[in-house]
């Protein structure tokens, strides 16, 4: 008797040895495995400004074990900077905050390799493009607009990702700008695909020739659910002229069709098949989202630079297009928990695993021919990639950022959404004008709004400012609750509050950590958080 | 600019009440060092921090008050000495102990003005809720599990507390299914580790309280029982042989061969089921030995690599060889311990690769045995170490919103107080909700709580029905007393010359009342009262020498009207009830007997398995 769990498409046989590392990382293993760790072990993360926000967005990274950081600020460390920021103390007052930020952040893990540079906001501008290539990711907190547009459309064509982050008071904000993120492995909830209303010779043969009448009462409560199922849609489509139940009237009359089969009152088998029912009735197609991404241009009109994501996509496509997949993806393999006894069960997990290595293997070697096609080594891309590939086939996502210049563009600006938005109840849109007023007013100013003895005028030129950016995108009026955030604004002074900084540096370090595996689905592209009334929002802008 | 500046401007008048607050926070763990660091530096007065945990090298992936030279060092302590560093103002104080530890009475819990838990267990939580319940203290209540996490706040009377819904609690298995009848790789695994780990190496009383295991006796299983039993009384007989190199041997015949043999007699229990299949010692030596695996350096190296499954021959090798390891290692510290009256112990660790070997190989083999799928040692940590994954982002992330919530409390601004879920795209990141209301049916919100100083000693049981419930509470003698067990109801008054003592009532008991009469106008009766029990020595007796002291005459409302229980089964979805009935023992705070629930998701992919984890107590699919 078995009962199995998700069982997938067996492992790489590289010999694996449990190391010290393996143990201090076990708790994260356990959710990007040994490939999203390398990648971050290979990563450089770069944050502009040593402000609290940015030390603990860091502090999440260097802690999991990312490759190296390096710490760019030019102040030195005040009282206030120790107040809020844990990785500073009493004596680092007078020192430059980025060498002992990182100082302190270095302690925290001696996988992760720490830096500092001491470049002041005007030096930016003079660098050269290629400085940022040595970083594999850029974190900016609070750079002002003139300063970081230039950097972030340098980082655009590099096709380095730059996560901006802004804390101030209760409020915070977080934006990713990079122009393509594809990714593999999103951890889909499931990757079963069962294939019960298209059975392939195989499983048809195991399945029609278990005669059921004849089997003992142990056998019988031995037989796999997945086979009960495909006896009695047989049995059904026999009776209805070839169609598989579709309505819910029809899909209640095969339940009882398959409870006249029941025999023992420990019939598990018959239950799992009568819960899955809905299952086995639902046509195999390809999800919509990895059809767009099959039919993509990336995907259709490949060039010697093509990355790996779309020749395999490309290969997929061309898959789904033979006559052997039937116009279906590759098989994933993996087989749902069942009762069954080994034998029976062994058997139907190789049917499915055959399957699902013969599928892959015609997208490895298409997969080849498109690498010689495009004058590259025909094994550029591992058959570990491949598998991989194959098996979330069906859950692959690509995510097309937004430019910085795009956002901050009047012409290109979500400005129809933005104003709606505007309009809600408590709208966390107002926090995002709110930002962007105080971005102009400190760029006008070179001080933060709320930083003088009198605070009203302050609070007139910050409303002035948030009118012009409402009015740039076809808006007429401050709204009352913007200008009551606007006056939050103010009273902050431009200070960080730590408890929000360090929320926004597990909320950015999160979504860096999955820009840098390439694992699970990362934030589009703008968050705001606002701790008074502890609610977020997610807006592609 | 002064220091605390900001903080002063931005948080305005709240910023007085934070200063002067006294928090206490229990737990030293993920959230912990989050929630601590916030704390510090939002400068709160004067911070508490009980955890009893020592630190282990898989913390510091996100525990970032520990480095390496604190391996093994209290959480407590050391977060205190760490963080301090960074603002001495607040007056942090920690204790390396068990919250339940009766030091921490009523009367302290009361000296807090907010309670924030970061536990990595149910039972702790559940102990806290209480406390805080009995106490009138707010908390705050987090977890995570990987990427999603959660946090609430509870506030006696005003919102839900930690159980106004029923709460998913570990999985439990029928004993029959893991010691006669095992059908999936986890009975085996959890054989291995709660019965057969603990029989050979651990404590040595039988599995009541091993909380994986429902041992509940009842007409069907009466005859499985009675041979288990017997296979205990053999096993004890084995152990003789402790330590010789016959003993791995003997072990294995004893639960491969022996005790199969006798399972096979069962001859009713394999009517729809596969029989097993027993093991030979000999043939399967002899095969490990051909195959190469004579060397106690081969097998190190066979088992130091996680990831491949392995066959017979293999967990044979393993199964030997970690038995010879742990008897080594019990052997040695008995040695160290002499003559002392504590016998040491081994305990189960998941990263204690001499008890997971062990564990892996004992469940591999007892699959083989019954025909079910064997793990490799990667997953079998998992399933037996109950890991689920934990980072430093969100845990980051819950710690944070604590503290804004924290301020809410102090600020007395309840209304704004809310419960927060965090979960990954395309869902929302942070769902906030408002706080629900108290649960009016809740066992352990919605009763009455009162605190009762007595001299255990003195007072009886007897006196205690008169004196207190009879005549100062005006209940009449139809009530039930209930501690863990029933100590007295109308039919049961064998213990009323009993003093407290003798019923093992002592310091931080909790004493439940139910009000069993019913009245003639059907009117409903009273809800609960349940007693917090604080030990008082002799002088503070009253003038009539009175073994007890009532501070207060506790108001016991009236039980409120019964709903109809919702239940609900849809597709392969079995919803538990939403008002459970709550036994006696379950109110006690005793949690031997769990909740046992279960709930399969509608196509069947993955059984859901509820787990407590380091950072915090979840369901995973
Ligand atoms: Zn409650």
């Amino acid at each position: 008797m078995q009962k199995a769990g998700e069982t997938d498409v067996p492992r790489s046989a590289t010999p694996h040895v449990v190391s010290a590392r393996d143990r201090k990382y076990d708790r994260q293993l356990r959710l990007w495995a040994a490939n999203g760790q390398a990648a971050l072990e290979e990563a450089h993360v770069v944050l502009l400004t040593a402000s609290a926000a940015g030390a603990e967005t860091l502090k999440n990274l260097v802690l999991p074990g990312t490759g190296s950081f390096t710490v760019v600020d030019d102040k030195l460390t005040t009282e206030e900077d120790v107040d809020v920021n844990f990785f500073l103390d009493e004596s680092s007052i007078g020192h430059p905050r980025a060498a002992k930020v990182a100082e302190f952040l270095q302690e925290l893990n001696t996988d992760s390799v720490g830096r500092f540079e001491s470049l002041t906001l005007s030096e930016f501008d003079k660098l050269d493009p290629s400085y940022w290539e040595k970083y594999s990711l850029v974190v900016a907190h609070q750079i002002r607009p003139s300063v970081l547009l230039p950097i972030s459309k340098v980082l655009w064509d590099k096709k380095i990702p730059l996560v901006i982050i802004n804390s101030i008071g209760f409020y915070a904000r977080l934006r990713i700008v990079t122009p393509e993120h594809t990714v593999v492995e999103s951890h889909p909830e499931s990757t079963v695909d069962l294939r019960l209303d298209c059975p392939w010779p195989e499983l048809e043969r195991f399945a029609f020739g278990i005669e059921l009448d004849g089997l003992s009462e142990m056998d019988h409560a031995h037989v796999p659910y997945l086979a009960l199922l495909l006896i009695y849609l047989k049995q059904w489509k026999d009776a209805h002229g070839g169609s598989p139940p579709s309505t819910y009237a029809e899909k209640k009359e095969f339940k009882a069709l398959i409870k006249t089969g029941v025999r023992s009152s420990d019939a598990e088998n018959f239950d799992e098949a009568i819960n899955t029912v809905w299952r086995a009735t639902q046509a195999t197609t390809i999800p919509s989202n990895s059809q767009a991404i099959l039919n993509d241009d990336r995907a259709q009109n490949l060039s010697p630079s093509t990355s790996k994501f779309w020749i395999l996509a490309r290969a997929i496509s061309d898959f789904t297009k033979s006559p052997s997949s039937g116009g279906h993806l590759p098989l994933s393999g993996t087989l749902p928990d069942m009762k069954a006894d080994t034998t029976s069960y062994i058997k139907l997990q190789s049917i499915y695993r055959s399957k699902a290595l013969e599928d892959r293997d015609w997208v490895a070697s298409r997969v080849s021919e498109l690498l010689l096609s495009l004058g590259r080594p025909a094994d550029a891309i591992s058959s570990d990639e491949v598998d991989t590939f194959c098996k979330f086939s069906r859950n692959l996502v690509v995510f097309d950022g937004r430019s910085l210049e795009e956002e901050y563009t009047p012409s290109t600006a979500r400005a129809k959404k933005i104003l709606q938005e505007l309009e809600e109840e408590n709208s966390l849109m107002s926090v995002y004008v709110g930002f962007r007023a105080v971005e102009v007013f400190e760029e006008r100013e070179k001080r933060y709004p709320g930083t003088v003895e009198e605070v009203d005028e302050d609070e007139k030129v910050l409303k002035e400012i948030a009118l012009e950016i409402v009015g740039s995108l076809g808006g007429t009026e401050v709204n009352e609750r913007t200008a009551s955030v606007l006056k939050e604004f103010v009273r902050y002074g431009g200070g960080e509050l730590h408890n929000i900084s360090s929320l926004l540096g597990g909320i950015a370090a999160q979504e860096i950590v999955k820009l840098i595996t390439r694992q699970y689905v990362p934030m589009t592209n703008t968050t705001i958080f606002d701790g008074i009334q502890s609610s977020s929002a997610v807006w592609e802008l | 600019m002064s220091r605390d500046t900001y903080a002063k401007q931005i948080l305005g008048d709240a910023y007085e009440n934070i200063k002067n607050a006294k928090i206490l926070m229990v737990g030293a763990g993920g959230i912990g060092c989050e929630l601590l660091k916030n704390l510090v530096l939002a400068g709160f007065g004067e911070v508490h921090l009980v955890d009893l945990d020592t630190i282990d090298l898989s913390n510091l992936n996100r525990q970032f008050l520990f480095g390496h030279e604190h391996i093994k060092k209290s959480k407590a302590l050391v977060a205190k000495e760490t963080a301090s560093k960074f603002n001495p103002e607040v007056n942090l104080v920690a204790y390396h102990a068990n919250i339940k530890d009766p030091q921490f009475s009523v009367s302290w819990f009361k000296s807090f003005d907010l309670v924030m838990n970061a536990l990595d267990n149910l039972d702790t939580r559940r102990y806290v809720n209480r406390m805080c319940l009995t106490a009138n203290v707010p908390m705050i209540d987090s977890g995570t599990t990987g990427y999603n996490g959660q946090m609430r706040v509870v506030v006696k009377g005003v919102t839900e507390c930690y159980e106004c819904n029923p709460i998913e609690t570990p999985k439990s298995f029928p004993v029959c299914t893991i010691r006669t009848t095992p059908s999936q790789p986890i009975h085996c695994i959890v054989w291995a580790k709660s019965y057969l780990f603990n029989q050979l190496f651990g404590i040595d009383e039988d599995e009541a309280t091993a909380p994986e295991l429902d041992n509940t006796e009842t007409a069907d299983n009466a005859e499985e029982l009675k041979n288990l039993r017997t296979e205990n009384e053999e096993l004890k007989k084995v152990k003789d042989a402790f330590g010789t190199l016959e003993f791995p041997k003997l072990v294995f015949e004893k639960v491969f061969k022996i005790d199969i043999d006798r399972l096979l007699s069962l001859a009713d229990a394999w009517r729809t089921r596969r029989p097993p299949v027993p093991l030979d010692y000999s043939a399967v030596k002899t095969a490990a030995d051909e195959a190469g695996l004579d060397s106690q350096k081969k097998v190190t190296m066979l088992a130091a690599d996680d990831q491949p499954i392995w066959n017979l021959v293999e967990n044979f090798a393993v199964f030997a060889d970690s038995i010879s390891r742990l008897s080594n290692r019990l052997v040695e510290l008995q040695q160290e311990a002499g003559s002392q009256s504590k016998k040491p112990i081994l305990v189960f660790d998941k990263d204690d690769d001499d008890t997971l070997d062990f564990v892996t190989a004992a469940a591999n083999l007892r699959s083989i045995v019954f025909g079910i799928e064997t793990k490799s040692k990667f997953e079998i940590k998992q399933m037996s170490g109950n890991i689920i994954p934990a980072i430093a982002t969100t845990n980051a992330i819950v710690a944070g919103l604590c503290v804004t919530q924290a301020f809410k409390i102090l600020n007395n601004d309840l209304e704004h107080a809310k419960m927060v879920y965090i979960s990954q795209p395309p869902a929302r990141m942070l769902s906030a909700g408002t706080l629900p209301p108290a649960n009016v049916h809740c066992g352990v919100c919605g009763i009455a709580r009162a605190a009762i100083s007595v001299d255990p000693e003195k007072l009886t049981l007897g006196d205690f029905l008169e004196k207190v419930l009879k005549s100062k509470l005006g209940y009449s003698e139809e009530v039930s007393i209930v501690t863990s067990k029933l100590l007295y109801d109308i039919e049961f008054d064998d213990n009323l010359e009993k003093t407290f003592v003798e019923l093992g009532v002592s310091d931080g008991s909790f004493i439940t009342i139910m009000d069993e009469e019913e009245p003639e106008d059907g009117s409903p009766g009273r809800v609960n009262l349940e007693f917090i029990v604080l030990a008082k020595g002799d002088k503070n007796g009253d003038a009539e020498g009175d073994a007890y002291v009532l501070d207060q005459i506790p108001e016991i409302p009236k039980k409120p009207k019964a709903e109809k229980e919702p239940a609900s089964e849809d597709e392969g979805m079995i919803v538990a009830s939403a008002a459970p009935k709550r036994k006696a023992d379950e109110i006690s705070g005793d949690d031997t007997n769990l909740n046992k629930k279960s709930k399969t998701d509608g196509n069947g992919d993955s059984a859901t398995i509820v787990i407590d984890d380091e950072d915090g107590a979840f369901l995973i699919d």
